[in-house]
C-alpha cells in the first residue's frame, strides 16, 4: 500500500506505528527495530511490513517524538567510529530530560518497558532515581504519586526501626 | 472523606520498574523507602541487586547484621555492590558472602551462580592481596558474572569495560590473570578492573597518546597490534583444560639445541583425546625422547672438554663451571608460527654441584 510508491526509489523502509491516542508516526525501519515490542510484531511475519500499522497501546503520542529521538540518536552513537566522546552522550541525555516533570518522566518510563527497550529504560529509571536520591519520605510519596497508608503509629516504629537511614537528606 | 486518588501512578508502575529504579539508590534511599507506604514496606528485602554502602554513623559489621537479618535469602543476588569494604572487619564480609553465596557440590567454595556484577571498592590502606586472591578463588564459581570492578578508595576513577588491568607490582600476578581465565564466560562481556593507587601509576604509550595507567592485560580483539618483530602462536582450545588447571596449552611444533634442530616427531607433544599432553617436556615423564634434548647439550659440552660430573644419561647433567668459557647453546622452542629462544645463560642453572 503505502511502501514503495512514492518519490525516491533509494528511500528507507517506513514502519506507521500508532500511539495510544491514534496519532500516526512514520519511523524508518531501523528505528523501529529498536523496540523490542515492535521487532517481535513482525517476527515470521515479514509481508506484515508492508501495509501493517502498529499500535503501540501504552505509549501517548506526547512522548513519541522524544523516544525516536532517542534511538536515533543513540544508535548513530553506537555505530559511530571512533565512538563520540563522553561529553556528547552527556550533553544529549541532559538536553533530553530538561524541562521533563517527574510525571512525564514516570510515563516514558512506562512508554520504554512497555516498548522493551533497555537501553532507554535503564536511562530514564537511573534518571528518576537520581531525582529521589537523599530525598525525605514524604518527597519520594510525592515522586511517586503514592498515598501514604500506614497509621501514625506504625509509620512512626518502621521510621524508628531504620533510624539510621534518615540522617542527612537534602531539601525537598 | 477521602477523594478519589486520581491514578495513584505507583499502581501502574510496575514493582520490576521500581526494583530498575532502586538498583541506582543507594542502601539508605532504598531502606528509607519501606516507609513509603505498605507496598513498598518489604520491597528492599528482596532486591536482587544489594550495594552495601555502609552509613557513616554505622559501623561495616553491624550493617551486614542488619543486611543478613532482614534479606529474604530466596531472592538471588545479581549483583553486589560494596562501595566501602574495610578489610579489617572482613570476616562481616565472609558472613555477608556466605550468606549470600549457595553451595554447589562441584564447586570448593559456595557460589554466586546468578551474580553477574560485583563491584568492590577497598579503603587503600587496607589493601590486602591475600584477600583478594581468595576472593577471586570464589568468584571462579560465579559462571554468570560478567563485569567485576575492584576500586581502590584514593585512585576513584573507573576503567572501561572489558579491560583487565593489573598493576605490575602486585604480586601473583600469574595467579590472578589465570583466574580471570578461567572464569568459564569469559569473553570480551567479562570485564575485572583492578585499580590499585599506592604505587604512583607508570606513564604507558598507548597507540601514539600517553596515558596514566597500570599495566593493562588485554584479551581478544581488544588486543592492539604492537610494532616490531612480534611472533604469535594459538592456545590450543579444544579440549578445555580440566577444572582448576590453569595450564593452557601452546602447539610445540621441535626444539632446537644452539643452531642444531633436533627433529621430533610431529605427534611428540601432541595433546591426547582426555586433555592429557603426552610429553610434559619440564617433567620428564613419558618416554625417552625428550632425554634427547640434554644428550645434545652433553655432546656438546663434552665436545668442548667441559668437566662432566656423575654418569652420562643421567636425570639430571652437571658440568664444573670454566673460566672464560661463555659458549653456551641457546635453546629453541619452536611452536606453531613462532619461535621461542631461550639464551644460553638462561637454559643452565649455575649452583654448588654435589
Amino acid at each position: 500500500m503505502a511502501s514503495s510508491s512514492s518519490s525516491s526509489s533509494t528511500q528507507v523502509k517506513k514502519i506507521t506505528l500508532k500511539a495510544a491516542d491514534g496519532k500516526h508516526f512514520e519511523v524508518e525501519e531501523p528505528v523501529a527495530m529498536e523496540m523490542e515490542t515492535v521487532k517481535s510484531f513482525f517476527v515470521g511475519n515479514e509481508d506484515a511490513m508492508k501495509d501493517m500499522v502498529v499500535p503501540l497501546l501504552n505509549v501517548s503520542s506526547e512522548h513519541m517524538p522524544a523516544i525516536l529521538d532517542f534511538y536515533r540518536n543513540h544508535s548513530e552513537f553506537r555505530k559511530r567510529t571512533p565512538p563520540p566522546p563522553a561529553e556528547e552522550v552527556k550533553a544529549f541525555n541532559e538536553a533530553f530530560l530538561e524541562n521533563k516533570s517527574d510525571e512525564q518522566l514516570m510515563e516514558m518510563i512506562m512508554a520504554a518497558n512497555f516498548l522493551n527497550t533497555k537501553e532507554l529504560l535503564n536511562f530514564l529509571t537511573e534518571a528518576a532515581a537520581n531525582r529521589i536520591k537523599n530525598k525525605s519520605v514524604e518527597y519520594v510519596r510525592a515522586f511517586f504519586g503514592i498515598e501514604n497508608d500506614f497509621t501514625p503509629e506504625e509509620e512512626a516504629r518502621i521510621r524508628a526501626e531504620n533510624e539510621w537511614a534518615f540522617d542527612g537528606l537534602d531539601e525537598d | 472523606m477521602e477523594g478519589v486518588v486520581d491514578g495513584d501512578r505507583l499502581s501502574s508502575l510496575p514493582e520490576n520498574i521500581i526494583r530498575h529504579i532502586f538498583s541506582f539508590l543507594d542502601s539508605n534511599d532504598i531502606v528509607r523507602a519501606s516507609t513509603v507506604s505498605r507496598k513498598w514496606r518489604y520491597i528492599w528485602v528482596s532486591m536482587p541487586y544489594l550495594c552495601v554502602d555502609v552509613p557513616y554513623q554505622m559501623i561495616f559489621n553491624d550493617f551486614v547484621d542488619w543486611v543478613l537479618m532482614f534479606r529474604n535469602r530466596l531472592v538471588d543476588v545479581q549483583g553486589l555492590r560494596i562501595p566501602d569494604l574495610i578489610l579489617k572487619e572482613n570476616h562481616a564480609f565472609y558472613r555477608l558472602y556466605l550468606h549470600l553465596a549457595v553451595d554447589k557440590p562441584e564447586c570448593f567454595y559456595p557460589s554466586f551462580n546468578n551474580l553477574k556484577s560485583l563491584t568492590l571498592r577497598f579503603q587503600s590502606d587496607d589493601f590486602n592481596r591475600h584477600l583478594l586472591i581468595n576472593m577471586l578463588d570464589m568468584l571462579d564459581c560465579s559462571p554468570n558474572l560478567e563485569a567485576l570492578k575492584i576500586y581502590f578508595k584514593s585512585n576513584g576513577h573507573v576503567l572501561q569495560k572489558m579491560r583487565i588491568s593489573l598493576i605490575h607490582n602486585i604480586g601473583y600476578t600469574d595467579k590472578i590473570i589465570s583466574e580471570v581465565m578461567n572464569f568459564p564466560r569469559l569473553s570480551l562481556n567479562v570485564a575485572l578492573t583492578i585499580v590499585e593507587p599506592m604505587f604512583p601509576a607508570p606513564k604507558i604509550h598507548v597507540s601514539g597518546e600517553t596515558v596514566t595507567a597500570p599495566s593493562v592485560v588485554r584479551f581478544g580483539i581488544d588486543i592492539p597490534w604492537p610494532p616490531g618483530n612480534l611472533q604469535t602462536t594459538r592456545f590450543i582450545t579444544p579440549p578445555p583444560p580440566p577444572p582448576g588447571s590453569f595450564y593452557y596449552q601452546l602447539n610445540l611444533i621441535d626444539i632446537s639445541v644452539g643452531p642444531h634442530r633436533l627433529g621430533f616427531s610431529q605427534d611428540l607433544f601432541r595433546i591426547r583425546e582426555d586433555g592429557v599432553p603426552i610429553t610434559r617436556i619440564a617433567q620428564h615423564t613419558n618416554g625417552v625422547d625428550v632425554y634427547v634434548v640434554m644428550r645434545v647439550f652433553e655432546e656438546y659440552y663434552d665436545s668442548k672438554h667441559l668437566h662432566r660430573r656423575g654418569q652420562r644419561g643421567a636425570f639430571r647433567s652437571c658440568y664444573d663451571e670454566q673460566p672464560g668459557f661463555g659458549a653456551f647453546p641457546t635453546l629453541t622452542y619452536h611452536f606453531q608460527g613462532a619461535n621461542y629462544v631461550v639464551d644460553g645463560e638462561n637454559v643452565k642453572v649455575f649452583s654448588e654441584c654435589e
